[in-house]
């Protein structure tokens, strides 16, 4: 089988029952929804992903392969609900990260050379997050890439407010709006920068 | 440039996480030597071409601290940048090795990434 | 300062000390039938400086293992009896500084190296619950 040209999607009940990944048009932005993921070679591509609450959002960057990806999961452990687990994979840390890595390197990225970055885990106000959604979120994360041996790169978790992420795949850039304010986490790599 | 790096810890466990966040942070080392104590590490700074210097500061035998006072005493090992990864928080510890040349100072308990920036931060200067 | 002010920052110490290193956060209590026939493992050292005493540490077996494991990032089958002894001599040497660190912050202490403590004691200080397991630690001044 070729490998996928275009980016690939994570997860839809459509997909699965599909039995794979499906290839989308190329497109410029490409939105990520709760329980998904995208991962793209596109150089034109730029990811995003909404109103991160609790939820954590795992971004990734390759600058040398020019892989990007941006996973949006929602709970930490998937053993509650296994068989939700089966059918959407990204909506938990334990079955979603392992998940979505391995399909940056389905496009060529290299561990060793992934950019990482953390965003999300609020405590949203109003929510009455008595179990710490956001927290267990997080530390969810940071264990299960610490065990395959992933550093993290970038952090910005916690707080009250929701998050809005974008990376854009060329560069790595990423930018995150919170309280009505927009600011780069990771400014885009020095070798891309060379290359534009 | 690659960099031999001594990691001087009387935990093995904790030798092997602080390996791991050396090798994950792609940190440019050729050899990674370990000693135990103090003693251990003073044996290997006398014969290995160590560039950085990792060290706990309660252990068996000769210290941490011990050891940087010894090493403050030699010319070459004086050079040498030498960080302090410790339980010992306290004000008077950190004076009192800052004060003997380290370099650097985490205290544990610490999340991987810290010790990671601190590493880039030693090893720029090294 | 007495021990039972010490030992009013066994809780925030451990917690400290398993969420950085450990990924482990507190929770609801498991239940302790779970580890009905476990041995337990206990790890103690002493501590020297403006303060006298001794600290320790235990926990079911199965729960240091699966310690051991997140600390290390190992899958726990790979560790060995030996490995997961360090790791918890290493834990109760650093919940141990860290309440110190939190009980004198300008003087420095002494710590011995952790040793097994067999049989394990009875000793009672603060207990760590979490969905998977449970920690004790304790503290005593001479």
């Amino acid at each position: 089988m070729l490998p996928p040209a275009g980016p690939i999607r994570g997860v839809n009940d459509l997909e699965i029952l599909l039995g794979g990944i499906v290839t989308l048009i190329s497109r410029s932005l490409m939105t990520v929804g709760i329980s998904d993921c995208v991962v793209t070679a596109d150089p034109q591509g730029v990811l995003a992903t909404h109103a991160l609450g609790s939820c954590i959002a795992v971004v990734i960057h390759d600058p040398v392969a020019g892989v990007a990806g941006l996973l949006h999961f929602m709970l930490p452990d998937s053993s509650t609900d296994p068989e939700r687990a089966r059918s959407k994979p990204f909506m938990f840390a334990d079955s979603g990260i392992p998940a979505f890595f391995r399909m940056s390197y389905e496009l060529g990225a290299s561990k060793q050379r992934l950019k990482v970055s953390l965003i999300g885990g609020a405590q949203v106000l109003g929510s009455n997050d008595v179990f710490q959604i956001g927290k267990r979120n997080h530390v969810a994360a940071r264990k299960i890439l610490w065990k395959a041996g992933v550093m993290v790169h970038h952090e910005e978790v916690g707080g009250d407010e929701p998050r809005t992420v974008h990376i854009d795949a060329s560069s790595g850039r990423v930018v995150i709006s919170h309280g009505g304010k927009e600011r780069e986490l990771v400014p885009a790599t020095e070798e891309r920068k060379r290359n534009v | 440039m690659t960099r031999n790096v001594l990691i001087v810890d009387d935990s093995p466990a904790m030798r092997k996480v602080i390996r791991k966040v050396l090798m994950l942070s792609n940190f440019e080392t050729q050899e990674c030597f370990e000693a135990n104590d103090g003693v251990e590490a003073l044996d290997i700074l006398r014969i290995e071409p160590v560039d950085v210097v990792l060290t706990d500061i309660n252990m068996p035998r000769m210290t941490g601290e011990e050891l940087l006072e010894q090493m403050s005493q030699d010319d070459i090992l004086s050079q040498l940048p030498v960080m302090v990864i410790s339980t010992d928080r306290s004000e008077e510890r950190v004076r009192r090795m800052n004060a003997l040349g380290a370099k650097g100072y985490v205290t544990k308990p610490f999340a991987p990434e810290t010790l990671g920036v601190a590493l880039n931060e030693l090893f720029v200067e090294a | 300062m007495s021990v039972e002010q010490i030992s009013a920052t066994l809780q925030t110490a451990m917690t400290e000390v398993l969420e950085s290193m450990c990924f482990i956060l507190p929770g609801e209590p498991v239940d302790m039938a779970t580890f009905a026939g476990e041995p337990w493992m206990e790890h103690t050292l002493t501590f020297h400086g403006p303060e006298e005493g001794r600290f320790g540490i235990r926990a079911p077996r199965p729960v240091a293992v699966r310690i051991a494991s997140d600390f290390l990032g190992e899958d726990p089958v790979d560790l060995s009896e030996q490995q997961v002894g360090e790791v918890m001599n290493e834990l109760a040497n650093m919940v141990c500084g860290n309440v110190l660190g939190h009980c004198y912050h300008d003087h420095a202490f002494a710590l011995t190296s952790p040793t097994v403590m067999h049989p394990v004691s009875q000793e009672e200080g603060a207990q760590f619950d979490w969905e998977e397991g449970v920690l004790v630690a304790w503290v005593k001044t001479y």
